[in-house]
């Protein structure tokens, strides 16, 4: 092929014609222009020699008639001429005569005259002929004139000749020569332009625009139109050129529709492939192993995220490879695809570059070999298996989750047959996996689930229904355990069922705590009988029952005599132990079906049902009673504890639980009024009594407040001297509700209700308070004696108060006397010791109240700081009677005596009485003989009296 | 463009402006003549683009049907013209019967004009020896009094002259200008322009260093330096506000002036006509700004 350099004709033609056309019209000018300078050249040499041979005749002349100053005038008249750059009158000494410019007159011309060329000057001066030159480099004409000048007046002739300089300027007219020669050219460069114009669209219509459209339907051929045809009118070379071009076109179009249609075709199974390929995420690539680059399928690239300005080679495809799994695939690849020939196969993970996703792919891929057996090419397939791994790592993690799960889990076939179970399960029942696949799960019955339970069961899963229950199953062991399951169908996709799965939870723990929590709710911890809530249901149920059938009920309401004592001064242990003996004898007396229960503290309560009449409560009762008669022997002591019942029936005294429990209660109260260790069957009277407590309680709060209670004092006289030597300070309260209350009364519930503290409290500050008073009456050693709660040692500050009272009040030390009981010192509580212990310090005196009435327990006397003996009551009214009495309060004194106690002897009320124990020696005796209690300012008043 | 004018200190920066190079390069040419006769007959033969003249000489050419302009007013005249006297002379009265030179003209015949009015003589009463201004120096020997101007005036005062009226008795009749023919603001408008702006410079030049200014100018005016300078103390030289002031076409000051003189004249039969002043002046040439 000859290789043809092209030109834009429109353009090209018309310059190189303009420009060759230019170029003669340049020369042209040029000429003309030299022509023209030369004739400006000549003609300047003409009319500067004629005009200076003017001047000079004219300036001769004037010189010569001595006219300077018209001489003068004439040269300057000259100066109007343009081209007169320099025109000077120069003498012979080279002065300046005139100038053209007046201040040069009279200087050298030599110094002020730039072109003034002396040589010439003098040349002139020999020769008198003028110097005319015409200087074409300075474009200027130079001329020399010969001057005669008169200098000297009076001379004939002038003698002395200067000279006419002048510079003759032809630049200026050199260069309007030159704009001239361009002017006049100018028509004919405009005639130039219109001719390129011309010659343009010439061009433009018979050569250009044809090309144009043969380019332009080349082009159109080019980018793929087909069947273009141009219509050029003529025979010329263009012409034919179209006519071949139209049969090429042709042609063309007619082989580029079979290819459209091929290709197409192509295209067609090309989409669908693509479209199969999306679909199914899967790509395909070729990689050509030489040159390190591989093409990829739209899908492919989809998959990997790249498009095709992707750097595709080897390197780029384990760019895009999971940094987990690069250098695995990298050496995978180099060693046994690229070595080994082996074919790739391979699940790995990329990272899209796109998004940045990771994706999951399984890469395929077969190596194509060259004659040589080289590898030369890996045709391949990229799967996007993402879903699939995903698919797959949820159902490790659900199966993980299974199996780890801390409840049972148990797949079982329709048939029942287990296929699967966790590791709880291998825990809870102790068969391991192994043991139980294709086992039935009736390995785990225990026998102890009914029957109809199993139905339910099977009737829930054969209509598709999920179950749950608990069931009591047997270990691998034989240990029976509880578990609470949840049964549900598995259903496939048709939703037939599969698999039944079981999810069990082993809740024998939890049903042991609630059959204990529930055993705690209705059962006494510590006797383990009935509670209150539980006593009162069961009471519930015989009403309800008795309300059926017609029967009686009856409702025993036991409180243990004096256990609160035994409490306090034994301690709770003690307590504790007396109450779960005594419900174990309540539980042997009752008969079979009845209801003990314990109510709290020591307060129980026993049900006596399906009673025809109240004949059957008696023997109950009774036995009861006897079964206490015996003591408790309690850490080797023996105590005995009788009890007092209180008996409430239905109906006659009640048909709610509560009506009858209150009932009975009150029954209680009056059989420990009664003297204890009996009973009694409730009567309407009882209901005043337990109001009365009730009232008591009420009236006792602010009863200190109101000032309802005040101090009496029993006198006590000396039986030797019938002096009264002190007093015994009794409490007592009037209250506006209830009247008089004896103390026997209200000192229980103070005690009961702790008021026995500020009551205390009062009764010990006024006491001392009189007995400074009455001290001073008579004599320091006048004593005053109280009676001292056990309930009052508890509390700390009892010791301190009264050493403050003491202190306070002045009272002679050793005239206060504290009575306490027995009881007091029983509990042998060390707080009691160490508060008597202290009392003792402080000169306080201890008398042992109520001797003779309980254990009398004689170690006590000599145990306890001691100082008096109070005989009690009970033993004095009957010494005039009696004569056990007697010998009791003789031995009595004779004991206290020789231990060194003083004898203080109670309710003496006759003279026969106090005579008698005047006899033993008694020494001192209180009672109605000689005053009951009575006010303080009495008691002023007989010390007064004497 | 050729700019013709006398010897008058008047011109003078000019050719200071000239002297300081502020015309090199341009296609301003200062043509230097004897006489004010002389440029005006240069300018009446097409000679120069250009002259500097008194205003009456200027009325005189428009009389004669010339259509010149006036671009640039150049001074007033103060006592710069003058009457010079020969010593014995001691009144205007005395001048009955004498020889009077003077270069008929030009702006002598103003002058001597306000010197016959003052003197109350009819110009038949004295005798008029007309001489150019160059020979004036000549011309004073040969006759009573001279009517002249600067340099002239202070080279009479050398030779003994006595000054008996000037130009300070007749205010704003003698008037300086720069004139050019129409034809010459076509074709040179921006010759024109350099023009003014040298002449505004080198009046600039004047008044900053006028030591050296007039020291510049002895050579031409053949007076020293201190005689230049006191010389020009008989001159108003307007500034280029007030140039402005005297050519705009509204304010028309200077049109205003030239009918008064031009009727004036015309009374004096200085003038064959009865002129209408009108387009005389052309402001557009002075420099946008003082340099």
């Amino acid at each position: 092929m000859k290789y043809l350099r092209s030109i834009s004709l429109k353009l090209w033609i018309p310059l190189l014609v303009i420009g060759i056309f230019a170029m003669l019209l340049l020369i042209m000018v040029w000429m003309a222009q030299q022509n023209i300078a030369s004739d400006i050249n000549q003609r300047g040499l003409r009319l500067a020699t004629q005009q200076m041979a003017l001047l000079q005749r004219e300036m001769v002349k004037e010189f010569g008639v001595g006219h300077q100053v018209e001489a003068g005038q004439a040269l300057s008249a000259s100066g109007v001429d343009i081209h007169y750059r320099t025109l000077a009158a120069i003498d012979a000494h080279g002065q300046i005569i005139h100038s053209i410019r007046f201040a040069q007159k009279g200087r050298q011309a030599a110094k002020v005259l730039s072109n003034f060329d002396t040589q010439r000057f003098a040349t002139l001066r020999q020769s008198n002929r003028p110097d005319v030159r015409l200087e074409t480099a300075q474009q200027q004409i130079s001329a020399y004139f010969p001057l005669t000048l008169s200098s000297h007046e009076g001379d004939i002739r002038a003698m002395e000749t200067g000279a006419l300089f002048l510079i003759y300027d032809l630049h200026a007219e050199q260069e309007q020569a030159w704009s001239q020669a361009w002017f006049s050219t100018l028509p004919i460069w405009l005639l130039l332009l219109l001719a390129m114009a011309l010659l343009v669209e010439f061009l433009r219509y018979f050569i250009t625009r044809p090309i144009k459209m043969l380019v332009s339907a080349a082009q159109a051929v080019a980018q793929g139109d087909s069947g273009v045809m141009i219509h050029v009118q003529g025979s010329g070379e263009l012409a034919q050129l179209a006519n071949t071009f139209n049969r090429m076109s042709q042609q063309l179009d007619l082989r580029f529709k079979q290819r459209m249609q091929a290709e197409s075709a192509l295209k067609m199974s090309l989409d669908r492939l693509s479209a199969a390929q999306k679909m199914a995420k899967f790509g395909h690539y070729i990689l050509d192993i030489k040159s390190d680059s591989w093409s990829a399928s739209a899908e492919l690239e989809q998959i990997f995220g790249v498009d095709e300005n992707y750097k595709k080679n080897i390197d780029g495809w384990l760019q895009i490879i999971h940094p987990d799994f690069r250098e695995i695939m990298s050496r995978y690849f180099h060693d046994e695809v690229l070595t080994q020939h082996q074919c790739f196969d391979k699940e790995y993970k990329i990272i899209q570059v796109k998004t940045g996703e990771v994706r999951w792919v399984h890469g395929l891929g077969e190596l194509k070999f060259d004659d040589d057996n080289n590898a030369i090419e890996i045709l391949g397939t990229i799967h996007d298996i993402t879903q699939r791994k995903r698919a797959e790592e949820q159902i490790h993690t659900l199966s993980q989750a299974v199996e780890q799960s801390p409840v049972s889990v148990m797949l079982t076939t329709v048939k029942g047959h287990i296929v699967y179970v966790n590791s709880a399960f291998e825990r809870v029942t102790g068969y391991s996996s192994a043991e139980v696949i294709g086992q039935n799960p009736r390995i785990l019955k225990s026998g102890k689930t009914s029957p109809s339970q199993y139905h339910e069961l099977w009737e829930a899963l054969s209509q598709g229904r999920e179950w749950h229950g608990e069931f009591q199953n047997r270990k691998k062991n034989g240990d029976y355990f509880w578990e609470h399951a949840h049964i549900a169908p598995v259903l496939d996709e048709s939703g037939k069922v599969r698999h039944y799965l079981a999810v069990k939870e082993d809740i024998t723990l939890r049903k042991q705590q609630e059959k204990r929590l529930l055993h705690q709710a209705h059962f006494d911890a510590l006797t383990d009988l009935p509670n209150r809530f539980l006593s009162l249901d069961r009471l519930f149920q015989l009403l309800t029952e008795a309300k059926r059938n017609g029967h009686l009920v009856a409702v025993l309401f036991l409180d243990l005599d004096d256990f609160k004592k035994i409490n306090d001064t034994l301690g709770h242990s003690v307590g504790d132990k007396i109450l779960i003996g005594a419900a174990e004898r309540l539980r042997h007396v009752i008969r079979d079906g009845d209801t003990v229960g314990r109510l709290g503290g020591d307060e129980f309560i026993v049900l006596l049902g399906g009673l025809s009449d109240i004949s059957g409560i008696r023997p109950v009762v009774k036995g009861l009673i006897d079964h206490f008669r015996s003591p408790f022997q309690i850490d080797n002591r023996e105590l005995i504890l009788t009890v007092s019942i209180g008996i409430a029936l239905y109906p006659n005294d009640g048909d709610t639980p509560s009506d009858l429990l209150r009932n009975a209660d009150s029954a209680m109260y009056h059989s420990k009024a009664l003297g204890r260790n009996t009973y009694s069957y409730f009567t309407d009277s009882m209901n005043q009594g337990a109001a009365r407590r009730l009232a008591l309680e009420e009236q006792m709060h602010g009863a200190l407040d109101r000032g309802e209670f005040r101090l009496c004092y029993q006198p006590q006289i000396d039986v030797a001297s019938r002096a009264m030597v002190g007093v015994e300070a009794l409490i007592r309260w009037h209250n506006a509700v209830l009247g008089e209350v004896s103390p026997e009364e209200f000192i229980p519930i103070a005690e009961h209700s702790g008021l026995i503290v500020p009551i205390g409290q009062f009764v010990l500050t006024e006491a001392l308070a009189m007995a400074a008073q009455w001290q001073k009456i008579s004599n320091p050693s006048f004593s005053v004696a109280f009676n001292v709660s056990p309930h009052q040692f508890r509390d700390a500050s009892l010791v301190p108060f009264i050493a403050g009272l003491i202190e306070q009040s002045g009272i002679t030390k050793g005239s206060l006397e504290l009575e306490i009981t027995e009881g007091v010192l029983m509990s042998q509580h060390t707080y009691i010791d160490e508060s008597l212990a202290a009392l003792n310090d402080l000169g306080v005196k201890l008398a042992m109240d109520d001797f003779g009435t309980g254990y009398s327990s004689l170690s006590y006397l000599r145990n306890y700081p001691f100082s008096v003996l109070k005989i009690d009551r009970s033993f004095i009214n009957d010494i005039t009677l009696d004569e056990a009495d007697l010998k009791l309060v003789t031995a009595s004194i004779a004991m206290a005596h020789s231990l060194g106690l003083k004898v203080i002897a109670e309710g003496v009320e006759m003279e026969s009485q106090l005579t008698l124990l005047a006899e033993q020696g008694c020494d001192v005796a209180q009672g109605f003989y000689f005053s009951k209690a009575v006010p303080a300012d009495e008691i002023t008043a007989m010390l007064e009296a004497g | 463009m050729r700019i013709g004018t006398n010897v008058w200190i008047g011109y003078e920066p000019l050719y200071l402006a000239r002297d300081l190079g502020y015309y090199t390069n341009t296609q301003v040419k200062l043509v230097e003549l004897t006489s004010a006769s002389e440029v005006i007959h240069a300018l009446r033969n097409g000679m120069l683009e250009g002259a500097a003249l008194t205003l009456d000489e200027a009325l005189t050419m428009l009389d004669d049907g010339f259509d010149l302009h006036v671009v640039l007013v150049m001074d007033f005249s103060h006592g710069a013209d003058a009457l010079m006297v020969k010593p014995e002379i001691t009144s205007l009265a005395e001048l009955r019967g004498k020889r009077i030179a003077v270069e008929q003209s030009s702006v002598g015949a103003i002058l001597l004009d306000g010197v016959l009015n003052a003197a109350k003589l009819d110009p038949t009463e004295v005798e008029i020896i007309p001489c150019v201004a160059d020979e004036h120096p000549e011309c004073y020997s040969s006759v009573d009094a001279v009517v002249t101007f600067e340099p002239f005036k202070t080279k009479l005062l050398q030779q003994g002259a006595r000054l008996l009226f000037d130009s300070r008795q007749i205010p704003n009749r003698i008037v300086d200008i720069l004139v050019v023919p129409r034809a010459t603001i076509k074709r040179h408008p921006q010759s024109l322009k350099q023009l003014l702006d040298g002449y505004f410079k080198a009046r600039k030049y004047l008044s900053t260093q006028p030591d050296d200014a007039a020291s510049r100018m002895e050579a031409r005016l053949g007076l020293t330096a201190v005689e230049i300078l006191d010389a020009y103390k008989e001159l108003s030289l307007p500034g280029l506000e007030e140039n402005i002031t005297l050519l705009d076409r509204d304010e028309g000051q200077l049109e205003g002036m030239a009918q008064e003189l031009a009727d004036f004249m015309l009374q004096r039969k200085l003038l064959k006509n009865k002129l209408h002043i009108r387009d005389l002046l052309d402001h557009r040439f002075l420099p946008k700004s003082a340099p």
